[in-house]
């Protein structure tokens, strides 16, 4: 079975952004306001961020493509994975610096430098042995300094966190994760619904698109 | 296929009048009444799309044919690479894959062979419930990676109408993997434009991926949220809380309480192992051989498996 990196960089997105806007469930006496990584709760701080990201935007090589839209105003409507890739593995370790405490900092960036390395579609021995350093230790830090140990917070563990850690042995035997990404999929998907002329009869309709 | 989306009627369902989980006919009952009973017209159908014609097609044009050769081309490289260096600096494709290079060392896959990733997924097509699909499509990996991932090369294996979810999606995907699996027993015919040859080649399904939800109907494990629920199947057990149903794969074991199974000792994450556990093998026999609902669920937990993969049925397994 495949990781899949698009969908990972989504997920790992989602549970971040919990945590520091302090939206993850929690226990009832664990109140985030005792978080200490949960910096972006304020919601004048949350708008600021997401202002933020919007003009950072202008600042982006035209081979980003598009720019990521304002992640306070539109996170609810159809965020899309790309603009949470760019926010989380881009922007965010600029934006978050002084913001987020130094050790969260650090935890951080070094989930961003492995995440970033594993994105390349070209890899060295070099790198995957930095990459493999940096992401093992970003998880055990982030069980050390986020759930620490304590039985009511174990479900900021979520799949995708452990998923990470399998990364670059993964890429060993199979090659660079971004040849098996599902963003494929998803592309095809668009290509088909923009395909589509017909829409009271999708499923015929698309069927014969791609017989075509 | 059932109006529910519950079943397809194939394999196991092909003889069937009416659908085991729902009970809804097969037919379009008003036609069948109004006919009495001669006219059997589906009450709902999906669309597979064989692979084999269209992997023979791009055999028959010189350009497409030279394409299909880069697989060919790039293995030789890395090969002669292993032989005079001794081992692979930089890993930039499928090739280089140890899954890859293996199955090529053990002769699985042979110069002239196809390799294909399959690839499952749900899809909303517009912005309507209605529209709800399941789609999956064959990357064929022969091609070169700036060819392989465009949508003219992407090919659609076939459509599950929604817009209820598929049920039992192993009978969704039996008519396609059925379809490879001939092509795989018998071996596909091809003529070779460039070459001006013929040959029978050989179809290697190399991954299969799906979104994280998803994968669990190619490789019949418990969700992501089960004790076993790794991906990678690395047979890590994961820890749950005192009252909670789902676990989480914390490597840590918490200090202020914790329920028994997930009590296990701390894991080291520098000493993870690889995925594709050993025990997988073992496990499925386990499963296949339960004897009642109670021991399944029970199996069930402990393996992190359900049933045995469709895929299992493709060579080599």
């Amino acid at each position: 079975m495949t990781t899949d990196i698009m969908h990972l960089a989504g997920n790992i997105s989602d549970l971040l952004i919990s945590l520091w806007r302090g939206t993850i469930d929690h226990a009832v006496d664990d109140d985030p306001a005792d978080w200490p990584w949960a910096v972006l709760s304020d919601e004048d701080v949350w708008r600021a961020h997401g202002d933020a990201v919007e003009r950072a935007g202008h600042f982006l090589p035209s081979s980003y493509d598009r720019k990521p839209r304002n992640i306070a105003e539109k996170i609810n409507t159809q965020y899309k994975t790309w603009e949470f890739q760019l926010y989380i593995f881009g922007l965010a370790p600029i934006l978050l610096y002084n913001l987020l405490p130094t050790e969260y900092w650090a935890n951080y960036c070094k989930l961003v430098r492995g995440f970033q390395i594993m994105c390349q579609s070209t890899l060295s021995k070099e790198e995957l042995l930095d990459a493999h350093a940096l992401l093992c230790s970003w998880e055990h830090e982030f069980e050390l300094i986020y759930y620490r140990l304590q039985e009511s917070r174990i479900h900021f563990v979520r799949p995708c966190v452990h998923q990470v850690v399998h990364l670059v042995s993964e890429t060993i035997f199979k090659g660079p994760p971004i040849c098996y990404a599902q963003w494929t999929m998803e592309c095809t998907i668009g290509n088909l619904g923009e395909q589509i002329r017909q829409p009271s009869k999708p499923f015929a309709n698309l069927s014969r698109e791609g017989v075509r | 296929m059932c109006r529910n989306s519950c079943i397809v009627y194939t394999g196991p369902f092909s003889n069937l009048e009416t659908c085991p989980t729902c009970g809804t006919s097969r037919w379009q009952e008003e036609r069948l009444q109004g006919t009495h009973g001669r006219s059997k017209t589906p009450a709902q159908t999906f669309t597979t799309i064989p692979i084999g014609p269209q992997l023979q097609a791009l055999h028959q044009n010189k350009d497409s044919a030279a394409d299909m050769d880069y697989l060919r081309r790039r293995t030789e490289d890395v090969l002669q690479q292993i032989r005079e260096t001794g081992s692979i600096p930089v890993i930039d494709n499928i090739v280089m894959g140890w899954d890859y290079l293996g199955a090529v060392l053990d002769g699985d896959i042979k110069p002239q062979d196809i390799v294909l990733m399959v690839s499952l997924n749900g899809a909303q097509l517009y912005d309507s419930k209605e529209s709800d699909c399941w789609i999956y499509i064959w990357i064929i990996v022969n091609l070169p990676p700036d060819k392989r991932y465009r949508k003219l090369h992407v090919r659609p294996g076939g459509f599950i109408p929604g817009p209820h979810k598929p049920k039992n999606i192993d009978s969704f995907l039996f008519p396609g993997i059925h379809h490879l699996a001939a092509l795989q027993a018998e071996g596909l015919p091809i003529w070779n434009a460039r070459t001006d040859s013929r040959y029978i080649s050989d179809l290697y399904l190399i991954f299969t991926t799906a979104d994280g939800p998803g994968l669990v109907y190619w490789n019949g494990m418990v969700g992501h949220s089960g004790k076993n629920g790794c991906r990678m199947y690395c047979g890590v057990l994961s820890r749950r809380k005192t009252r909670g149903k789902h676990y989480y794969p914390a490597l840590l074991k918490p200090r202020d309480r914790c329920t028994q199974g997930s009590d296990h000792l701390d894991i080291n994450v520098f000493k993870l192992p690889p995925g594709g556990c050993a025990e997988y093998a073992n496990h499925l026999r386990t499963i296949v051989s339960v004897p009642n609902q109670t021991q399944w669920d029970k199996q069930k937990t402990k393996t992190g498996l359900t049933k045995p993969p469709l895929i299992l049925a493709l060579s080599p397994s």
